[in-house]
């Protein structure tokens, strides 16, 4: 077996090891094991002997026991299984023996690459995958002219890449066009949602602490027409505070609407609408992040539930990646369901109401007075993550308001609540994210976990209005390299891992838009021969290089054998000297009675061609390769 | 005609292609269904380069007369690709060839002449060269096109012929003395056949050429002129093998005698063969040896008495010609080779 083929046949297989051990989901002892495979294949290189068939036998033994062992203790088939392909890839790599024995090595990486897929959904994935088909294509290839007895492969590297190319075309093109159905029947998921805080039913104050400082992106948001930032992205809203606690008081009064059949609501004249197209990260949640006031959904036919507040949840919660397009308007809520509710203050938070009164001084209309408690606490306090703990008996609320005067988000948002109630206006709590990082290079959004906000809502003059009394942080910028591979990520995510019937449907209705009709002929013909005068200089220079390329190793190769050829006619006995022609050493050469008369007479027929006659050879080149190599026999 | 066919690891790879569909349907998994994309792409591939492949191709196969059975022989290939690109890993498949097909790893755009050295035919006989075709797996080996090649050429492959010059001088020395070395006296007209090149031109017979259309030589017996009859037992059933190697050992003796300059006649159970010599003579031999067949008839009818050397090639235990056996310089049982 060639050396090149088993080269192939190793990268292969180290890419369906790295697929697995790139998921990190892997015990590292297991994958240490799988890298013995370079050992392997090392000495198959040198030529070592394989190992015998009983040792095989063995070792695969051993490895059974080893999965059984292994499934027995994770209760995971999946990573049991994908342990278990790595050893049997490093024993096969001591045992590559004939040419059936690469097309298994092929097959077990691809099974490594299947399990992959489904333990990882990472950008990873697409690189390895990119590389499999590039190596796998080569590799089969390879193998075909080997069997063929091919030694030389030069010849062959543009069909090689031509098919490796369509092969890469094709399966982009399957893909796409591969019907689908919304979502799987039994399989199940191995991606882990998110862990988030802020939109669960009860939230615990303090609990935003801990994600703050927590870099990993849960969305990415296109807005269009975007009317600049930052966009407040609403989660969930929440009505009791019980002083230590905020919780949900609406869950049950949750309306389903199927999207896009039933969720569409008229958009009042003269208002201000835009689109965003929002890539969710699978979340410990069943959340959906909306602006204001969504007036249509537009995704992969799901479900949603709508509170009286205006909050959207899943049907049920989903550990895969959501990405929806919401077309929103710039409105108000104006629910009053729970209006008796948004005025409750805790017992305890005495003090706050009389500093709100305070605040607020003498009684005015409703929006001064939230406009001046907004102020102070925007003047009088400032941001900090390391707020403290308050002492055994304070309230926590109270703490921040009169003795630390810093805090975060949810601190400035509790407090704003609790001073708005004390002076009559009826408010709660909305948990979200604000948009904080635009990447100029896709032109999105990157809101990460440290991006969770907490705002207020208060119900003045009949409508919801939206406060946000934490002052601004400054934000540090990323490096332009990190943004860039972002960009690659949120492609991987939305056009790959998230592509749907949804995106099809879209497709093809753009390709339905576009139409001759629009192109005038002029521009259309200008195209037309740009692209064709392109593709011609292209073919000419292929052409021209290829050719002088061709002739120019064939001429080489055609002197270098037919000079060692002489070399051993002259050993063997053969009288030749400078001024012999090749027909002198046809002569020579039968004189000796060493060759074969027929073979040195063609050995020399295709020289002649091959230095002479400057035409394309391929084949002629490979004919005269094995003749000088049966003649040197 | 062009027609394709799975082969065992394209049936394979079909069935894990159906598995991965219903596990990406199953899963909605998206990277199963870029996986899954990525089988059906090769398998699309395998469908429709193995077409362009053999699209375009013409074929003419020759090959250098003469044709014996189990001897590597020479074959000519023409192959003319009218596709602006090449055309890879063809085999070509000529039904009587041994070879499971002539690998052309590459053929470049315009007309070549291939040349292979080690055709072999496995069984004598006369055969036509419909059904050679193509076949390329090209580029993936799970699906195999075949195309057929127009034509129906006759090609004659004569017995293997092995070097048996040692038992029949064997056979010369035990018969000398026994037979008269010939029935001619010298000068006497022998047969007339046909001119072969490279003889002197004053052989030449006008009078015969010009009845018979073509260049004819008469033959004169010579004072040295020795006769010999080869016999081929073909009148009852033997197994196969053991005909076909009395086939053979009656070629192989016949070319020996004629190589020692005999005149040689040929007998089978159907047809005789006059006396004759010269490599020509040979060949009239062989054609009547490449479709000898065994009739099944229990004895064979004795139209010609044995003269010179006789010799009865046979490969049962009671041969057809039982009632001249005797009479024979010598019986061959080719069983026994």
């Amino acid at each position: 077996m060639p050396g090149v083929y088993k080269i192939f046949t190793a990268i292969v297989a180290v890419i369906g090891n790295m697929s697995l051990v790139a998921t990190g989901e892997l015990n590292p002892a297991f994958s240490l094991a799988g890298a013995g495979l370079l050992w392997g294949y090392g000495r198959s290189l040198r030529a070592l002997p394989e190992l015998s068939r009983r040792t095989v036998g063995r070792l695969s033994l051993a490895t059974f026991i080893i999965f059984i062992i292994d499934f027995a203790t994770s209760v995971d088939i999946f990573i049991a299984v994908a342990h278990m392909s790595l050893i049997f890839q490093t024993i096969k790599s001591f045992d590559i023996k004939d040419s059936w024995d690469p097309p298994q090595v092929f097959f077990m990486s691809l099974l490594q690459l299947l399990i992959a897929s489904e333990l990882t959904s990472s950008v990873s994935f697409g690189i390895v995958f990119l590389l499999f088909i590039v190596f796998l294509v080569v590799a089969i290839l390879l193998g075909h002219f080997v069997k063929e007895g091919r030694k030389v492969f030069r010849p062959y590297i543009g069909i090689i890449l031509t098919v490796t190319l369509i092969s890469v075309f094709l399966t982009s093109a399957v893909f796409i066009s591969m019907p689908r159905f919304r979502s799987g029947f039994w399989g199940k998921s191995f991606t882990r949602g998110i862990q988030t805080t802020g939109f669960t039913e009860t939230v615990d104050f303090g609990s935003y602490e801990k994600i703050k400082e927590d870099e990993t992106v849960v969305i990415r948001m296109i807005v269009s027409p975007d009317p600049g930032g930052p966009h407040y992205l609403r989660g969930m809203t929440f009505g009791h505070f019980d002083g230590s606690s905020w919780r949900d008081i609406m869950k049950e009064s949750r309306t389903l609407y199927r999207t896009l059949a039933e969720y569409n609501r008229d958009v009042p004249d003269g208002a201000q609408t835009f689109e965003a197209e929002i890539l969710l990260e699978p979340i410990a949640s069943d959340v959906i992040f909306t602006f204001r006031t969504p007036y249509r959904f537009e995704s992969q036919g799901f479900w949603v539930r709508q509170d009286p507040a205006g909050s959207f949840y899943m049907r049920q919660k989903s550990s895969k990646r959501f990405n929806y397009k919401l077309l929103s308007y710039d409105g108000y809520y104006d629910d009053r369901l729970y209006l008796k509710s948004y005025l409750e203050v805790p017992s305890e938070l005495l003090s706050v109401r009389a500093l709100a009164e305070t605040v607020v001084g003498s009684p005015r209309i409703d929006k001064e007075k939230a406009k001046s408690i907004l102020s102070y606490l925007l003047e009088n306090y400032s941001y900090s993550l390391h707020a403290g703990k308050p002492s055994q008996n304070a309230n926590v609320i109270e703490d921040f308001l009169l003795r630390s005067k810093k805090g975060y988000c949810e601190h400035f948002a509790t407090a704003m609540v609790m001073m708005l109630r004390s002076v009559g206006i009826p408010a709660r709590l909305v948990t979200g994210f604000i948009t904080g990082e635009k990447n100029e290079y896709g032109n999105y959004y990157l809101i990460r976990q440290s991006d969770a906000h907490s705002w207020v809502e208060a119900y003045i003059d009949d409508r919801w209005e939206t406060f946000d009394p934490t002052p601004p942080v400054a934000s540090g910028m990323r490096m332009g390299i990190s943004l860039l591979f972002d960009l690659v990520r949120m492609q991987w995510q939305r056009y790959v891992v998230g592509f749907s019937v949804y995106d099809q449907q879209r497709m093809l209705s753009h390709i339905r838009k576009i139409s001759l009709s629009r192109l005038s002929m002029n521009k259309a013909l200008r195209y037309l021969t740009f692209v064709l005068a392109f593709f011609f200089l292209a073919w000419l220079l292929y052409r021209v290089k290829g050719i002088r390329r061709s002739v120019r190793a064939a001429q080489k190769r055609g002197s270098l054998e037919y000079a060692r050829f002489r070399k051993r006619v002259i050993r063997n006995g053969g009288k030749l000297g400078p001024a012999s022609t090749s027909a002198d050493v046809v002569g020579e050469a039968v004189r000796t009675g060493k060759f074969e008369r027929n073979d040195v007479e063609r050995f020399i027929e295709l020289y002649r061609i091959l230095r002479f006659s400057g035409r394309e050879k391929a084949a002629l080149v490979n004919d005269y390769v094995d003749l000088a190599a049966k003649l040197k026999r | 005609m062009r027609r394709t066919r799975f082969t065992k690891e394209g049936r394979r790879f079909l069935l894990a292609v159906a598995l991965l569909g219903l596990a990406s349907l199953n899963t909605g998994n998206n990277l199963i269904y870029l996986i899954f994309s990525l089988m059906v792409a090769l398998l699309a591939v395998s469908f429709v380069m193995p077409f362009v492949n053999l699209s375009m191709l013409r074929f003419k196969v020759t090959f250098q007369e003469p044709l014996f059975a189990k001897t590597s022989s020479r074959a000519h290939v023409f192959v003319r690709n009218g596709k602006p690109f090449a055309s890879y890993s063809v085999a070509l498949e000529i039904p009587f060839v041994d070879d499971p097909g002539i690998s052309i790893p590459f053929i470049a755009r315009g007309e070549h002449i291939l040349h292979f050295d080690t055709i072999m035919i496995g069984k004598r006989g006369i055969y036509s060269s419909e059904g050679t075709g193509l076949r390329t797996g090209f580029p993936f080996i799970f699906l195999n096109a075949q195309k057929s090649l127009p034509g129906k050429d006759r090609v004659i492959v004569y017995p293997e012929i092995i070097d048996l010059s040692s038992l029949a001088r064997s056979f010369a020395a035990d018969d000398r003395g026994r037979q008269p070395a010939a029935v001619w006296s010298e000068g006497e007209y022998v047969s007339t056949r046909e001119y072969v090149y490279g003889e002197e031109s004053r052989r030449i017979d006008w009078k015969s050429s010009a009845k018979m259309r073509k260049t004819m030589v008469k033959e004169f017996a010579r004072a040295d002129q020795r006769l010999a009859t080869v016999i081929l037992d073909n009148g009852l059933s033997a197994p196969e093998v053991n005909f076909e190697k009395a086939v053979s050992v009656a070629a192989s003796l016949a070319s020996a005698l004629i190589e020692d300059g005999y005149y040689v006649r040929f007998i089978t159970c159907e047809k005789v063969v006059p006396y004759g010599s010269g490599r020509s003579h040979l060949y009239k031999m062989l054609d009547v040896l490449a479709e000898v067949q065994q009739p099944g008839a229990a004895k064979c009818p004795v139209r010609e008495m044995p003269e010179g050397m006789t010799i009865l090639v046979s490969c049962t235990d009671t041969p057809g010609f039982a009632d001249i056996a005797s009479l024979c310089s010598g019986v061959v049982d080719a069983r026994r080779l």
